[in-house]
């Protein structure tokens, strides 16, 4: 792809807003409440997904719990209220701080193991925090579920809400991956043992990434909770999480518009398909199989492919004498 | 006071002595070959140096200062750059952002690190591909461009590996000049080469090892005639 990974990045950023500010206009044009529903959740996945990128895409930490966080971002707050009657303003805050503190705390354990390894011990970690969840009943109504107020009265409010934490998501990760912090991310992603080399402190920003992945998770769950109005163990269900990875990679992991993309296409593609039940999942698992063989920078990478081949330019790196790059 | 001290390092590998007891110094601005047949443990001695591999036993120490049992990113503040055998870079990344990394990790703010990495990039002939990923780039290039992220910093030794390995003589010219101006400088450098040529050219001291263990250290020419090296080297016997 052409341009420098700078370049990229704005360009990234400056579709993700063009896309966004569509997003904003459209309940202008839907006005069908399941439908503003189902973009408020496409909302909520595409948070959680660029926050899972900010980790696997960015620096390259696969880990398998981005749904586990968003879970624990919810209950915070739903428990708070239910037993302490704190208001969502205040609880949604405090799980963000739980879920980055619960991230920082997981990193220093997991981060030092590497890709399966790291992806099932992540994997572990999910399925205790939801067994737990489940199996509490006195302190979380298990596997009923609790029962959460509502923050606004109109959808709308819940829409825009959504809309304003993905603007900042996404221009806080801009500007973050375009920061000292944010190429260090890239530099372990691409190689950790080079960037340790260098002077990186690769244990640090590998667990400061994991915190604030698990944080922007923590606050997608906790405003999507008071949403639906119940915080369930099923929003962190493995399945759940399966979908978030599916969003990134078939948009685009490691780029700032990828998750918003995937995102959108998948909760909406899901919606259409609802009516053939649960197989709607091999639609998805078909499209991350296509993905992962065909075109494996994502639809992004797919767009950014064609956009190179309608106007090419002589590759620099090209000399007589090297015969190219090798 | 000797500016890098090695004493008595060894490193085992299971049933495999990679590093035997190995012992010399380095005075400041002294430009070190480290040579020797393959498997001679000079590169486990560098992963050794950089902090990738803790000693078994025995100490390293730079200007004083105990460096060995140090993570990589410790031993890097504390002055050492490395460049590896087999190239590595962070692919993803364009050439600036590679420098920059280096820079950035090594203390220096946005402006000092943007002119220094234009400064090196133009040095070594990679200006015109700041903007281009480092994966795409050629193999002769990848290697200049990871050798340009030592000098980011101020490093105070700097160890590479087989630098001459594999690229183009122009570009192999262009290494070896930014060797020599560095030296000039007073810059300290331990290189492990098997470009013998190059070696000789450059390096006016070097260190032999065989397995696991020093054999000579000596002026390079005298090391290039030593029977015991021409033995190791060539399995034979010297003229």
């Amino acid at each position: 792809m052409k341009g420098g990974s700078r370049v990229r990045t704005l360009r990234e950023l400056r579709v993700s807003l063009i896309f966004l500010a569509v997003v904003a206009l459209l309940p202008f044009v839907v006005r069908v409440p399941y439908w503003l529903g189902v973009l408020i959740v496409s909302m909520y996945f595409a948070i959680v997904a660029a926050a899972w990128n900010l980790l696997a895409g960015y620096t390259g930490q696969f880990s398998l719990a981005p749904a586990t966080f968003a879970m624990i971002g919810g209950y915070s707050s739903g428990l708070l209220y239910h037993h302490f009657q704190i208001s969502p303003w205040v609880g949604i805050p405090v799980g963000v701080v739980a879920c980055g503190v619960i991230g920082f705390l997981l990193g220093v354990v997991v981060l030092r193991l590497r890709g399966p390894y790291l992806a099932l011990t992540t994997l572990s970690f999910a399925e205790i925090i939801r067994l737990v969840i489940g199996n509490s009943y006195t302190l979380t109504r298990g596997d009923l579920g609790l029962s959460v107020p509502a923050i606004f009265e109109d959808r709308l409010a819940y829409y825009y809400l959504f809309l304003l934490v993905l603007v900042v998501v996404q221009l806080g990760l801009y500007v973050l991956v375009r920061s000292r912090a944010g190429l260090y991310l890239q530099a372990i992603r691409d190689d950790d043992v080079a960037a340790a080399g260098r002077g990186v402190n690769v244990v640090l920003w590998k667990t400061a990434s994991f915190s604030l992945s698990s944080a922007i998770c923590g606050l997608a769950g906790g405003i999507y909770v008071h949403f639906i109005l119940l915080a369930s163990p099923e929003i962190g269900l493995v399945l759940e999480t399966g979908l978030v990875l599916s969003m990134a990679v078939i948009g685009g992991m490691g780029t700032l518009i990828g998750p918003l993309l995937g995102a959108f296409l998948v909760e909406i593609s899901s919606e259409a398909f609802r009516d053939v039940g649960l197989s709607h999942m091999l639609v998805f698992s078909l499209m991350v199989i296509l993905v992962g063989r065909f075109f494996r920078e994502g639809l992004w990478g797919l767009l950014e492919r064609l956009r190179d081949r309608r106007s090419p330019i002589p590759h620099p790196s090209v000399t007589p004498e090297e015969g190219g790059p090798t | 006071m000797t500016y890098l001290t090695i004493d008595s390092v060894s490193k085992r590998f299971g049933g495999l002595q990679a590093v035997a007891n190995v012992s010399f110094e380095v005075e400041r601005g002294e430009l070190l070959a480290l040579i020797g047949p393959n498997g001679s443990g000079k590169t486990t001695l560098l992963n050794i140096l950089s902090g990738y591999y803790a000693p078994d036993s025995g100490s390293i120490s730079l200007e004083d200062t105990p460096i060995h049992g140090l993570n990589p990113d410790q031993v890097a503040h504390r002055g050492f750059a490395r460049m590896f055998q087999l190239t590595r870079l962070f692919r993803r990344m364009s050439v600036m952002d590679n420098l920059l990394v280096a820079g950035y990790a090594a203390g220096l703010d946005h402006g000092a690190a943007s002119r220094r990495a234009a400064r090196i990039g133009g040095d070594l002939g990679l200006a015109h591909l700041n903007d281009e990923d480092a994966g795409r780039l050629s193999g002769g290039q990848q290697k200049l461009l990871e050798f340009g992220g030592c000098f980011m910093g101020e490093p105070k030794v700097v160890l590479l590996d087989e630098p001459f390995a594999a690229i183009h003589p122009s570009m192999k010219e262009t290494l070896a000049r930014y060797i020599r101006q560095k030296h000039e400088e007073g810059q300290t450098f331990i290189i492990v080469s098997h470009d013998i040529p190059a070696v000789l050219e450059l390096c006016p001291r070097a260190v032999v090892m065989n397995a696991g263990e020093v054999i000579a250290d000596d002026a390079t020419p005298s090391v290039l005639n030593d029977g015991g090296v021409i033995e190791a080297y060539l399995g034979g016997t010297a003229a």
